[in-house]
């Protein structure tokens, strides 16, 4: 186990992308943390930075208070006792799936009978016990991926470095792989990073996210916080769909928009911003002029539907709202049907409106 | 410098962190292959350009457009070059039709054994087109051809008649076409297999039929391929040198190449003629790979591995086995007849002896295990192809993985300079090698250093391709993944790297061995007494009309190049030999 710092990370090709852009993380002894956000902002760069196959350009990677990667020295991957599971799975052909798995513990001196157990309960780990003796060309993409877990979990290492590992399996393999993978590290616990830019991926795996863009992070925080409390449009947007009113602070938690709509905001939300964010399905749609009752925890608006879309599951409305400029996505409950031309009510939970920065 | 897309991660020039930062090594390796590139190709065609605008017999070296003048401007040597051109053209049209329906109807018909059709056609490369030559005048010379004694028998007629006769124009057309369709087809299947069965599916289900789909939408598809075939095909014909040698000089016809022999073997000193007659050779040569690239778009035989159904084959119906024998005709007489053929003379008394006890010797293989001159020119050959197989595989491994692992300053260009000779045809190459390497202070003529030159410079092109493929089937992340599991960069290359680069340097090395076997373009203008290789005493036993010992040489030729194939076969696996189309 160990506790990483990434202090003013920087890393910069040639000579104007700064695809790590000063980046500050703190991560805890066993904590699963994933890197989330758009291809190309930076999140492979950060792995390896931490693996030591880059240096940075300025800054520091401090790992149990000994710093192993700054802008004049690094610590070459091979001593930094980490394992990385590649988007490529990266698995020798020439091995077998055996020595794949058991490869890294010559390096930790563990030979003979006790490598070979080791190799043996890994494999069990991950369900692929029967299989040792099969070259990873006679394996199916999952099983490669799980040959790729064990190889990288046999040699316990301090730290796990995962890159979209699941992004080359099919969506139901995907699924599953998800929970395996949370599976074993809440059985192994090892210091974890996990880069991905599927958001549904990240929320099931992780216990913190943090969202990164262009080289620069965004927001760090639990799941939960992430989607509901998101400190900027970019982490509101890309976390989920939701709308983002542009306007400004009239009062202290009351919000106005261009047009004119005024809202009152979760108080835990964001203090300065330009914009609030709300999410689709926290909009409740009621009939015209029904009774919602006055009160101040919620804000209540009236609109006409422009659109509705039945799911089955749910409606997906667009609601023309006077005082905003652009209408309002709506995600609704199917029971009752408003369709196109309705006057509608629409109710929204003071918590659900969160102000949140431009940036 | 901006980030291209398609870059690997960890192939980051100056990414990698490196604890030998005091010195630069790069300035080294430059140095090395640079002198490679001039030693191979810079000077050698620099000396050929120089010689040409040089009267040959002016010790002064008076600077001269006469050359070129003579070149250009004499009827006799006119000639050569417009019979060049039409075979080129004439060899190139035929080889696309029959290498391009071949290759269509292996890849999208229920024809039987596609695959012995395939195989057999990169089989075809195992005959070297001289002894190929050779042996179909054998089969079709005129009069005593076995072909000809065969239809006469059957058909009672008189000895006048004849159906073929090789030693002439459309004798040499036939002869080179068996040995250029292959490449044509090569080509052409690669493009076809490249095509996603949904395309022409989408065509069927819009409606259009068989035809409609395979005009309309394969053939649009496939053009560059076919293009790009008979590029190679025309090329090939162009500068062949053993095929016309030996069927279109007794026939009193001249190509480019073997008038370009016949300077360089001239009384008189001509090599200012002949580097002026080789210019345009030369530069069509070039112009034609790098039209073939553009066309190609330089994507080589980066397969894409898409999830396109199963390809439903076209059904030949009552056609099929037509159409199969058909198929195998081409291959027969590029493979089965002279093979037969050599076999069976090698072991004749005499030519028109027929197949009968008495007319059954072995003395054909004792003359050649006991003459001292071609004991020495099989120790020649065996010799030079193992130096250059292993010299150009060095070179090419160590550029190749320069480039493909970006080590260096400059990585880029490797690959350019690797395969710079490409293009530039042997023959031509010798003459400039000639130029180069038989004055002070580099007097390389008379050894068997300037045809390991030759050798390496006409081949280093193969054998990078081959490592270069190779090298860009491992993926870096499989050494990575070694280096974080804690092993050093000595130890990543020994369990990863060398294991998995192996194949492709052995297919590399008897790629580039087993031509080297059989050279004779350059090597039939770098020879001296005591540098003879096999492919020149062939040569040379043809114009003396030693045919049965040229059988015998020709069938121990086919053994070590069978040998050669095993073991490739044995140790690179079964693809090996796909990397040379
Ligand atoms: N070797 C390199 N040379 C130059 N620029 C690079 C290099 N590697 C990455 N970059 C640039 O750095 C930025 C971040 O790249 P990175 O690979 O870290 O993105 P990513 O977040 O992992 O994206 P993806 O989700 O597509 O994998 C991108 O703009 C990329 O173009
Ligand atoms: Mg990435």
């Amino acid at each position: 186990m160990a506790v990483l710092d990434l202090k003013g990370l920087l890393k910069i090709f040639g000579t104007d992308v700064r695809a790590v852009d000063e980046i500050d993380l703190h991560i805890e002894h066993g904590e699963l943390i994933s890197l989330l956000g758009p291809s190309g902002c930076g999140k492979t760069t950060t792995l390896r930075l931490v693996a030591g196959f880059i240096e940075p350009n300025g800054g520091e990677i401090i790992m149990d208070g000994e710093t192993v990667s700054n802008e004049s020295s690094v610590i070459p991957p091979e001593r930094r006792n980490m394992s990385m599971i590649f988007q490529s799975y990266a698995i020798w052909p020439h091995k077998t799936v055996a020595q794949n798995v058991g490869y890294g513990l010559k390096f930790r001196g563990i030979t003979g009978a006790e490598a070979d157990k080791r190799v043996k309960s890994l494999l069990s780990v991950v369900q692929m016990d029967h299989l040792g003796a099969r070259y990873p060309g006679e394996l199916s993409g999952g099983q490669q991926q799980r040959v790729a877990l064990a190889r990288a979990l046999v040699v316990e290492p301090a730290v796990l470095l995962l890159d979209e590992p699941l992004s080359n399996l099919d969506a139901n393999l995907r699924e599953e792989m998800r929970f395996e993978i949370r599976r074993l590290h809440d059985e192994f616990n090892i210091t974890s990073i996990y880069v991905t830019h599927d958001q549904a991926e990240a929320m099931v795996t992780s216990d913190r996210i943090c969202v990164m863009n262009s080289g620069k992070i965004e927001q760090v925080g639990k799941p939960s916080d992430i989607y509901d409390i998101p400190a900027t449009k970019f982490v509101a947007e890309f976390v989920g769909v939701t709308n983002s009113i542009p306007g400004k602070i009239s009062s202290p938690e009351l919000f106005e928009a261009d047009d004119g709509a005024k809202f009152m905001m979760n108080p835990d939300g964001g203090k300065t911003g330009e914009l609030v964010s709300i999410r689709p399905h926290r909009i409740q749609v009621h009939s015209e002029n029904a009774d919602v009752g006055g009160s101040d925890a919620q804000n209540v608006l009236d609109g006409e539907v422009t659109r509705g879309y039945y799911f089955g599951s749910t409606v997906d409305y667009l609601v023309k709202v006077p005082g905003l400029n652009e209408p309002l996505r709506v995600i609704g409950d199917p029971h009752e049907f408003f369709g196109v031309g309705s006057k509608v009510r629409l109710t929204i939970e003071k918590a659900a409106v969160i102000l949140v920065s431009d940036s | 410098m901006t980030q291209d897309a398609q870059q690997l991660p960890g192939t980051i020039s100056g990414g990698e962190p490196s604890a030998t930062k005091k010195f630069d090594y790069t300035i080294i390796v430059w140095v090395v292959l640079l002198i490679l590139l001039i030693i191979l190709v810079a000077n050698p065609i620099f000396q050929l350009f120089k010689e040409s605008f040089f009267v040959s017999e002016d010790e002064a070296g008076g600077f001269t457009f006469q050359n070129y003048i003579d070149a250009f401007e004499t009827d006799e040597y006119y000639k050569p070059m417009y019979i060049t051109m039409m075979l080129a053209v004439s060899v190139g049209s035929i080889s696309l039709v029959v290498g391009a329906v071949m290759a269509w109807v292996v890849s999208r018909t229920d024809i039987p054994f596609p695959n012995l059709i395939r195989n057999g056609i990169l089989a075809s490369f195992v005959t070297p087109p001289f002894l190929g030559a050779i042996a179909w005048i054998f089969l079709a010379g005129r009069n005593e051809g076995w072909l000809n004694k065969w239809i006469r028998g059957i058909f009672q007629l008189s000895d006048e008649f004849y159906l073929f006769d090789i030693f002439t124009m459309k004798g040499v057309v036939f002869a080179m076409s068996l040995y250029t369709f292959p490449l044509v087809f090569i080509v052409v299947l690669a493009g076809l297999n490249n095509i996603s069965s949904d395309v022409e599916d989408a065509a069927n289900v819009a409606g259009g039929g068989t035809f409609n789909t395979m005009f309309s939408i394969t053939l649009p598809l496939v053009a560059p391929s076919l293009f790009a075939g008979f590029i190679l095909a025309a090329l090939e014909a162009m500068i062949l040198f053993g095929i016309p040698a030996v069927l279109a000089i007794p026939a009193g016809q001249h190509t480019m190449t073997t008038q370009l022999r016949a300077f360089m073997v001239s009384e008189d000193d001509l090599l200012g003629l002949a580097s002026a007659y080789a210019m345009p050779m030369l530069i069509l040569a070039i112009g034609m790979v790098w039209t073939r690239g553009i066309v190609l778009g330089r994507r080589g035989y980066a397969t894409v591995g898409g999830k396109g159904g199963q390809r439903r084959p076209q059904k030949l119906g009552v056609w099929r086995l037509p159409i199969f024998v058909l198929c195998m005709v081409p291959l027969v007489c590029a493979i089965v007849l002279p093979s037969l053929a050599l076999l069976t003379t090698s072991f004749m008394k005499n030519l028109g002896g027929g197949l009968v006890w008495s007319n059954f010797t072995l003395w054909n293989y004792h003359f050649i295990l006991t003459n001292d001159a071609v004991r020495e020119s099989i120790y020649n050959t065996i010799l030079l192809a193992i130096m250059a197989a292993t010299g150009a595989t060095i070179v090419a491994a160590i550029s190749a993985f320069i480039s493909q692992r970006k080590l260096i300053k400059g990585h880029q260009y490797m690959g350019f300079m690797a395969t710079a000779p490409i293009g530039i045809p042997g023959i031509v190459l010798a003459v400039g090698l000639f130029a180069a390497y038989t004055k002070q202070p580099f007097v390389l003529y008379g050894t068997l250093w300037i045809m390991f030159l030759a050798y390496l410079t006409k081949y280093l092109p193969l054998a990078y391709q081959t490592a270069n493929a190779g090298l860009t089937s491992i993926h870096p992340e499989l050494e990575e993944s070694c280096r974080i599991m804690g092993a050093n960069r000595l130890q990543v290359f020994k369990d990863v790297t060398i294991p998995l680069f192996k194949t492709a340097v052995i297919a590399s090395w008897i790629l580039v061995f087993m031509p080297s076997l059989r050279e004779l373009s350059a090597s039939v203008l770098l020879w001296t007494t005591n540098t003879k290789v096999i492919s020149v005493v062939i040569v040379d036993f043809y114009e003396e009309t030693l045919l049965g010992p040229i059988s015998a040489l020709g069938v121990l030729l086919l053994l070590i190049t069978l040998v050669a194939i095993a073991v490739g076969f044995r140790v690179a696996g079964r693809d090996f030999m796909r990397s040379a189309g």
